[in-house]
């Protein structure tokens, strides 16, 4: 079995050499699905870790995409030994960029620190329609939904969002959050979201709570 | 003197006079304002932004019904007629909605290219990114494509000239900050917004870093800024506010350690420079950028001004503006759905803070470009008001 506390370490540093050599080496010792899961877990400790050096300043955007481009990769060596398992989920997020908005770097940072703190994320992709929102969110039960922009046009979009949340009477089963560049405190007033954040990290500890 | 004589250098002096720090009767009220005037004038997007004519017509228009000071862009941000003759179709023009989007970050060169960038600039742009980024330069009649191309672009170079003549002759209008002063896009912004793109150029600060700091080195400030070194003359262009202009996009991606690294030398060159000949600088900053005041504590008093888009500027005049000149300032969220007596009593309190001894210069928060990212009446509220109020 791995160093767990050295994983935890090297993905908070993102020391990608350091991380790729211990999940490789772990991998070639035939693991259990119980050991995978720890390595799992373990890996998502770093990246909480990624979460509070942005609190902090010492990260950036770029650390932020650099350490989810390592997760997805870290997670893709190991999921062959979870055969189908899963570690546990915190709670479901339907997630994507509003209608008219093409952006997703911003999206994929909060879906990369989302699902490392456990929610099950299910990514709409960009440019998408408010029906489409709703129909996954009531498709998969979800708790969340997550509208990201960066666009000022996309104000107008996630207010047209949450009002088919409502008007499909999903609006009190559901948080939204609403994220990017252009969200103020003003915006989730009008657009009538539960929360807002630039910081992706802030973000999901707001998600975490709601989940509790 | 005609009143449009008087009108142009009573602007050049009110930009000349915040970003020097003095003490001027009114604000300069420059319009952050982009594609939502297009959206307003009864053209659609898709015709205006192929329609020289129709642009000017309504760049005129607007400035007849607002009457800013001075402008971001007369509508030559989005040069889409040359793009299309290169067979660019990376964007899209949505005239329900008045947007025009591009599709972002894509990567137009790999890790290898960056040794090539140093060893041959104009290779790798025509071998690699040109071709890349536009697929009329794949084919066998890219010659053909390209003399099109260069004519396209003769005739925007006409029409960024003519506009400009325009604004300033029968308007007292002043160079508008886009494709009106010089522009400087250093080798960092460079290969963020037009090679590289936002994700790669992430992963390449962490896994090569030292190639991306000898790009950097190697292009410096870019060969536009290197031809406008070789020509200057010493003190600033009185026909002219800022002199040359600056946009902090790349930066975004940046921490405080990262931007020292990688960003500061090419800033600090600029810093450098415009207190050497006594020049203006307008810096556009995306995004909210109060880790990097600390630098801009050091830029050389009189000679910069920092347009902020998220920044609180309350914050930044303490922190910052004994050195730099601010910009900015008025919320677009305000502007779209406040009321006329908010915005106008929100405009007061950002010159009574901000401009009672000098160093303001009042603008949208936000790039404005969308219908609903403003409204017209408090538009001309807020324009009304910042014109007449005397500090």
């Amino acid at each position: 079995m791995a160093d767990l506390n050295l994983l935890t370490k090297a993905m908070g540093e993102l020391d990608e050499d350091q991380v790729m050599s211990t999940i490789s080496d772990f991998m070639a010792s035939n693991p259990s699905k119980e050991d995978t899961l720890k390595m799992m877990n373990a890996c998502q400790q770093g990246m909480a870790v990624v979460g509070d050096l942005f609190d902090s300043g010492e990260y950036f955007v770029g650390d932020l995409i650099y350490a989810g481009e390592l997760l997805t990769k870290t997670i893709e060596t190991i999921k062959p030994a979870l055969k189908g398992e899963s570690s546990a989920k915190v709670g479901k997020m339907v997630l994507g960029t509003v209608q008219g908005d093409l952006h997703d770097i911003g999206k994929n940072i909060f879906k990369s620190l989302a699902e490392s703190a456990g929610f099950e994320v299910y990514d709409l992709g960009i440019d998408t329609p408010p029906e489409d929102f709703v129909n996954k969110a009531k498709e998969v039960k979800a708790d969340i939904v997550g509208l990201s922009g960066i666009l000022t046009l996309a104000s107008e979009s996630m207010k047209n969002t949450v009002d088919s949340l409502n008007s499909d009477g999903l609006r009190d089963k559901v948080k939204v959050i609403i994220g990017g560049n252009l969200v103020t405190s003003d915006l989730c007033s009008f657009v009538g979201a539960d929360a807002f954040t630039t910081n992706a990290a802030e973000g999901v500890k707001i998600c975490q709570g709601w989940v509790k | 003197m005609t009143d449009v004589s008087k009108k142009f250098q009573e602007r050049v002096q009110l930009y000349k006079d915040a970003a020097r720090h003095k003490k001027t009767s009114r604000v300069l009220n420059l319009a952050n304002i982009w594609t939502w005037k297009i959206c307003n004038s009864g053209y659609k997007l898709s015709e205006a932004l192929f329609d020289y004519d129709k642009m000017e017509d309504i760049v005129c228009k607007f400035h007849e019904k607002y009457e800013f000071d001075y402008y971001m862009d007369y509508g030559l941000r989005n040069p889409l007629r040359i793009a299309d003759t290169l067979g660019f179709t990376d964007y899209q023009i949505n005239d329900d909605t008045c947007a025009l989007s591009y599709v972002t970050d894509i990567s137009y060169m790999t890790e290898e290219d960056y040794d090539l960038i140093i060893e041959n600039y104009d290779k790798f742009l025509w071998t690699k990114c040109m071709p890349g980024r536009y697929k009329n330069l794949r084919g066998s009649n890219a010659k053909e494509m390209l003399k099109k191309a260069a004519q396209e672009l003769i005739t925007y170079q006409k029409f960024c000239v003519q506009m400009n003549s325009q604004m300033e002759e029968d308007y007292g209008v002043p160079l508008c900050l886009f494709a009106g002063v010089p522009s400087v896009l250093n080798s960092f912004e460079t290969l963020y917004l037009a090679f590289r793109g936002m994700k790669a150029l992430s992963m390449d600060l962490r896994r090569i870093p030292d190639k991306v700091k000898a790009v950097c080195r190697a292009l410096g400030n870019g060969r536009a800024f290197e031809k406008y070194k070789a020509s200057t003359q010493q003190g600033t262009d009185m026909h002219t506010g800022p002199d040359f202009s600056l946009y902090l996009l790349a930066h975004v991606i940046l921490s405080k350690k990262q931007f020292e690294e990688f960003y500061w030398p090419l800033l600090k060159e600029i810093f450098d420079f415009v207190e050497k000949y006594d020049k203006i600088v307008h810096i556009f900053n995306e995004s909210e950028n109060s880790r990097l005041y600390d630098f801009y504590k050091q830029a050389p008093k009189g000679h910069v001004v920092v347009h902020f888009e998220n920044d609180d500027l309350f914050k930044a005049k303490k922190e910052i503006g004994d050195n730099v000149c601010l910009c900015g300032g008025m919320p677009s969220d305000l502007l779209a759905r406040g009321t006329k007596d908010e915005c106008v009593a929100y405009a007061k309190r950002l010159i009574d803070e901000l401009a009672a001894d000098g160093g303001f210069i009042f603008s949208q928060d936000k790039m404005i470009s969308y219908p609903n990212d403003c409204s017209a009446a408090n538009l001309l509220a807020v324009n009304k008001f910042v014109q007449e109020y005397r500090i």
